[in-house]
């Protein structure tokens, strides 16, 4: 037996040298486990599940490649359109560059072109990527001065900026000066929404890529398509139909996935710069789908909510409602002062401990004469604490309100829901599933005079009490409302104490679909530094229950496990940034 | 013949010490003054009836007033700032300790003007005698030392009891260098007790009067100069003049309360008169320090031609002659005092170790061979050349 | 193969560490010579000018700074008549002791050439430490700092300084001080020649 092997035909030629040398052949690709694909990413190997991932882009940002993008979005179907998300490929076999650019002025041998990340599918039998190279650099440079040529430089008035990804690669990549020497092509900006109601989406049409971001997010999610590209060349624009406005439910998501300054909300436009903002992932508290947000604060002031990606939940977006539901926290007819004995006070301490003493005093009575509405916009810890209250005070006449629900909202890829309470499944959960049908039967004890006392906690913004409560609420001997705006309900109380808003406080509500999710404090809570659950841990002192502290929100819960076997061994930070379903 | 005693003696008491209690916001003035004349600024110039819209500028007088008479009614306007202000005390400081220890900083400089001789006896009429000096103790120098030690204990004090740590370092500061120069000190004084033959400052201001052989090589003339123990102890009086500066926490050796890096050091945490105290303290030691010096070195009283005044059979030449020994004591005091300012807004600080270097390995060694070269010319026990002081002058009005 | 060339960037020759001498150990030498300096200095005519009722009004008149020199700001103007500033922030996002206070809105209709101008501008002047970043930030080179020095004032509102008062300071000092402008080619009789002798 020879062992010499037959010599193998003499490799052929390498094509002429385009640019930099090509780099000395690959190792053969280490073999992948079943299911899995090798993905060589700048010389080092990864296993991927093909399956998992849309397109190459999704695979390179979740192993941490930081690949830039503009068209691309995770919520939406890749377009491929601006060229910045272009890395190196090379083949497998051979190890030369797949196609490459030319840099060294010499004619093309072959097609050169880069691999658009985000258009181009994984291929199972393995790839080999590079992402950083000078080729790579350099295209992503030249198409950035691409866009640079008629982007305005007005980035000092610019709402976005400080959270622009044209800046942020323009940092990286672009270019100290511009080489274009002729006038920029102008285009005024534009109103998207009608210019008569008071709140829509303006578009500065000359700070506009044409990432077409948005008109893809308008027909894929919201369904509505009201935007789309006319005109040719560098002419071309965002527009709309003429006669008709862009006015859906969803429109404020096109400002978030703008990634230039282009599409701005007229409602927020100029209060707020971006790089003030602290920066607090929380919840949603406008309805009961609980879509996961970040709120921007400055100082003491929400300036902004924007959605933050829960893909069990919310995906990427959020709706307007929720949007632009949180003026109230700062707000002239907020609560901030407590109001005992008909005179206001900031002795919160002073007027939750009277509070505490005077209900025990009805309970000492009669425990049945003293009853408690809640509602569901209370946290699940301030929901317990109430209950604590109430089992020390022995009595069982516990109702709740609710804001009342409206119809569903369906949108191709978004659904708006009718339920508008955050935490109705929360407040089942503490009080079981017939809560709210006890609030008639309070208001017909209040009515008979059987109860005398009642403990109102509400901090819900928006919320109309119907007649028949405020009716029966004169009846009442002694009324304690706790709420966030004045109204009907903090003009009836006999002693008034301050709520916290959503913005306030820490704790947790569970969303239609039995997920607890985390509400983050942001800002200070207004109201004498007390949020609700300082405050009913005051009332729950002043009623002299043996071993009341004051605890934190976390304390609380974590503590809660004990009486809610659903609860048992979850903590605060278990439920991290994107929740826990219950029971699971 | 005892009562009148009494009354001169309490007179002599309250001149010495409510004169240096009352020169010592007028130091403060002055040393802000000077730090400004040395940095070519105008220092305080709007309290008092010269500079801007005053009394003497309402009425004409413009010109060259201001950097003359403009602010010297600033001290007064700083005594009535420290007395009215509020009081404050620390909520963790040690009370009984705080409270103290401004008086530790205050009294024993102030107790150090109980043995210096401010000024010659004045024979009043014939047998009576009244010294310038609150007791002449026989002790003298060593009182002084004894009790200039104590000042240690309120710069310690107040470090401590504030309970914050900027004065509990100054107060360690204060405590290790007060110690450290004391030591040169007291050998430098050696020397001196050796070359006078007297721990009585009485006697060493005598002596140096007189003139004479202090050294055992040098016979020099009492009426000039020369008998000073400047010129007889040269070496001494440059450490000793260091020493004091130290011992007193001024610039270059003000580690305790350096401002750059222990805000005020141990006083950072006293306000009114607390830290007024500790402030008037360290101006009374600066001056108990100036008298000891010009005690030792300068000749106290003495000045050239007092032997010429003295020797007159007129009263009141004779009063003219301890008056004018009085503010030539004055003066020499002052004089050191106003060399400490001008070092101060000359020199910049030591660092620690630098601190310790010199008053360990420098002035230590320095003294001690001072110590060794005075004892070796001393050794023969040359004849005095004049005789002791008349103690039988002296008993009627011992203090003991 | 060339001649080595010697190194055609020689470094300059870095002063040896020397062993001090006795003397100057015992530094008693160097003490006696700082005192004497400083007693030069004791005799010297003081720097501080001396000014009074009137000129306080107006120190400029006494006493010019020199260029460069940073003293309480003031707003500019634009040809229209309307202040400069475009309420972007950047200075207040500059200041480092956040002195500096804007509330943006919409320009008025008339104003054609910007979209943005500031509601409120204030800066609160105790607070500030006259860095002038914010001078060197503005884009539209909106704010500058005035060479006026003297900062002092009787209440502590009257160093928050509002737009209208920053713009009135801006009459006063960028119109009378208009040959006094902050930049090397416009300070007056100094020829780019004679700025880059000067260091």
């Amino acid at each position: 037996m020879s062992t010499e092997t037959p010599s193998a035909p003499a490799p052929a030629a390498p094509p002429a040298p385009l640019g930099p040398l090509p780099k000395p052949p690959l190792g053969p690709l280490p073999k992948p486990p079943p299911g899995l694909m090798t993905l060589r990413v700048n010389g080092k190997d990864h296993f991927i599940d093909p399956r998992k991932y849309r397109t190459l882009i999704e695979a390179l940002h979740e192993l941490g490649y930081p690949i830039p993008h503009f068209c691309y979005h995770p919520g939406l179907e890749p377009d491929g359109n601006c060229r910045m998300c272009c890395v190196n490929q090379r083949d497998v076999k051979t190890g030369q560059p797949l196609m490459t650019l030319n840099l060294a002025n010499q004619p093309f041998t072959s097609y050169p072109k880069p691999v658009i990340s985000c258009r181009e599918p994984l291929d199972p039998r393995g790839m080999v990527i590079e992402t950083e190279t000078p080729e790579v650099i350099k295209g992503r440079q030249w198409v950035m001065e691409f866009f640079l040529i008629n982007h305005p430089l007005d980035c000092p008035v610019c709402d976005k900026a400080g959270e622009c990804a044209l800046q942020d690669y323009s940092f990286l990549h672009g270019n100290a000066d511009s080489r274009f020497q002729e006038t920029k092509v102008e285009k005024a900006p534009k109103e998207l929404s009608a210019p008569e109601q008071d709140y829509g989406i303006k578009l500065w049409t000359d700070r506009c890529i044409l990432c077409s971001r948005c008109v893809r997010f308008l027909t894929e999610v919201s369904g509505t398509s009201e935007l789309y590209i006319v005109k040719r060349g560098d002419r071309s624009e965002i527009d709309i139909a003429p006669g008709h406005w862009l006015n859906n439910p969803l429109m404020g998501n096109v400002v978030d996935i703008c990634p230039v300054g282009a599409l701005l909300d007229r409602r927020l436009i100029f209060t707020y710069r971006a790089w003030y903002f602290r920066i607090t992932r929380s919840v949603c508290p406008a309805c009961a789908r609980g879509c996961n947000i970040i709120v921007d604060a400055d100082k003491q002031c929400v300036r902004r909510l924007r959605p933050r990606e829960n893909r069990d939940v919310n995906l990427w977006w959020m709706c307007d409602y929720g949007r632009h539901d949180f003026h109230y926290v700062n707000a002239k007819e907020r609560v901030l002062l407590c109001r005992v004995d008909g005179a206001a006070t900031t002795d919160i301490q002073g007027a939750t401990r009277q509070v505490g003493a005077r209900l025990k005093e009805f309970a000492q009575a009669d425990p049945q004469s003293v009853a408690g509405l809640v509602s569901a916009w209370l946290t699940l810890e301030e929901l317990h604490t109430f209950r604590q209250l109430f089992e020390t005070l022995g009595s069982r006449q516990i109702g709740a309100l609710a804001q009342p629900s409206t119809k569903d909202e369906v949108f191709p890829k978004f659904r708006i829901e009718a339920d508008k309470n955050p935490n109705r499944a929360g407040l089942q959960l503490i009080f079981g599933a017939d809560v709210e049908k006890n609030t008639a039967a309070l208001i017909e004890g209040i009515q008979a005079g059987r109860i005398k006392a009642l403990y109102l906690v509400s901090s819900m913004p928006h919320y109309t009490p119907p007649p028949e409560l405020l009716e029966a609420l004169k009846k009442l001997q002694y009324l304690v409302v706790q709420d966030i705006l004045s109204g009907p309900l903090a003009d009836a109380a006999h002693a008034l104490l301050p709520g916290a808003a959503f913005a306030e406080k820490d704790g947790v509500f569970v969303n239609s679909r039995n997920r607890a999710q985390l509400l983050r404090r942001v800002i200070d809570p207004l109201g004498q530094g007390h949020d609700d659950l300082a405050v009913l841990q005051r009332v729950l002192q002043g009623a002299g229950a043996p071993d009341a502290k004051l605890l934190s929100a976390r304390e609380v819960f974590r503590r809660m496990g004990a009486t809610y076997p659903v609860l048992a061994g979850l903590t605060h930070r278990e439920l991290g940034h994107k929740g826990l379903v219950l029971g699971k | 013949m005892g009562w009148e005693l009494y009354v001169l003696k309490a007179v002599a008491v309250l001149l010495i010490f409510g004169g240096v209690l009352s020169v010592v916001p007028f130091l403060v003035f002055f040393e802000r003054k000077i730090s400004a004349f040395i940095q070519d600024r105008v220092g305080p110039n709007r309290v008092g009836l010269a500079g801007p819209d005053s009394l003497l500028e309402a009425f004409g007088f413009r010109k060259g007033t201001r950097r003359v008479l403009g602010g010297w009614l600033q001290p007064l306007a700083d005594v009535i700032k420290l007395f009215t202000k509020e009081a404050l005390i620390p909520a963790h400081a040690d009370r009984p300790l705080y409270l103290l220890a401004p008086l530790f900083a205050v009294l024993p400089p102030l107790l150090a003007f109980v043995v210096i001789p401010v000024g010659q006896d004045i024979v009043v009429s014939s047998g009576v005698l009244v010294k310038l000096q609150v007791a002449d103790l026989h002790v003298g120098i060593l009182f002084v030392l004894a009790v200039a030690s104590l000042s240690a204990y309120g710069l310690a004090f107040g470090g401590w009891a504030s309970n914050s740590k900027f004065p509990l370092l100054g107060g360690v500061r204060a405590m290790a260098q007060m110690v450290s120069y004391e030591v040169g000190m007291v050998l430098v004084i050696l020397a001196l007790v050796m070359s006078y033959d007297s721990v009585s400052l009485r006697d060493m201001v005598s002596r140096q009067a007189a003139g004479g052989t202090l050294l055992g090589i040098w016979d020099c003339d009492g009426d000039w100069i020369w008998g000073w123990g400047l010129f007889h102890q040269p070496l001494a009086f440059v450490l000793f003049a260091i020493c004091a500066l130290a011992e007193n926490n001024r610039l270059p050796f003000d580690l305790p309360e350096c401002e750059s890096e222990l805000v005020g050091g141990y006083h950072t945490e006293y306000s009114s008169m607390g830290f007024g105290m500790f402030f008037q303290g360290e101006y009374i030691a600066m001056m108990a320090m100036g008298g000891l010096l010009a005690t030792m070195f300068l000749g106290g009283w003495h000045y050239p031609g007092y032997a010429w005044l003295n020797a007159s059979d007129s009263l009141l030449v004779h009063l003219l002659a301890a008056l004018i020994g009085l503010a030539v004591f004055g003066v020499k005091m002052l004089g050191f005092v106003f060399f400490a300012m001008w070092v101060r807004w000359t020199l910049p600080r030591f660092r620690w170790d630098q601190l310790m270097r010199v008053g360990w390995k420098g002035i230590i060694p320095l003294a001690l061979a001072n110590l060794v070269l005075t004892a070796a010319l001393n050794l023969p026990a040359p004849a005095p050349a004049h005789e002791k002081p008349d103690r039988n002058l002296t008993a009627v009005t011992r203090d003991r | 193969m060339t001649a080595q060339t010697p190194n055609p960037t020689p470094q300059s020759p870095r002063k040896e560490q020397r062993t001090l001498t006795w003397a100057e150990r015992l530094y008693l030498p160097e003490v006696l010579r700082g005192l004497r300096n400083t007693w030069r200095h004791l005799f010297r005519k003081p720097f501080t000018i001396d000014y009074d009722g009137t000129e306080r009004a107006s120190p400029l008149k006494y006493h010019t700074p020199r260029p460069g020199y940073r003293g309480e700001h003031y707003l500019k103007k634009d040809e229209d008549g309307h202040v400069k500033c475009v309420a972007c922030f950047m200075c207040a996002a500059a200041c480092p002791a956040e002195c500096i206070h804007i509330e943006a809105a919409p320009t008025p209709p008339d104003w054609k050439d910007r979209e943005r101008y500031p509601v409120r501008f204030e800066i609160d002047l105790l607070r500030c430490i006259y860095c002038g970043y914010c001078e060197e930030a503005c884009p539209v080179d909106a704010i500058a700092l005035s060479p006026t020095y003297n900062l002092c004032s009787v209440t502590r509102e009257e160093k928050i300084y509002n737009c209208e008062k920053l713009l009135a300071d801006g009459e006063r000092y960028g119109l009378s001080l208009s040959t006094h402008r902050y930049r090397p080619d416009g300070v007056p009789g100094a020829t780019p020649a004679a700025q880059g002798s000067a260091h």
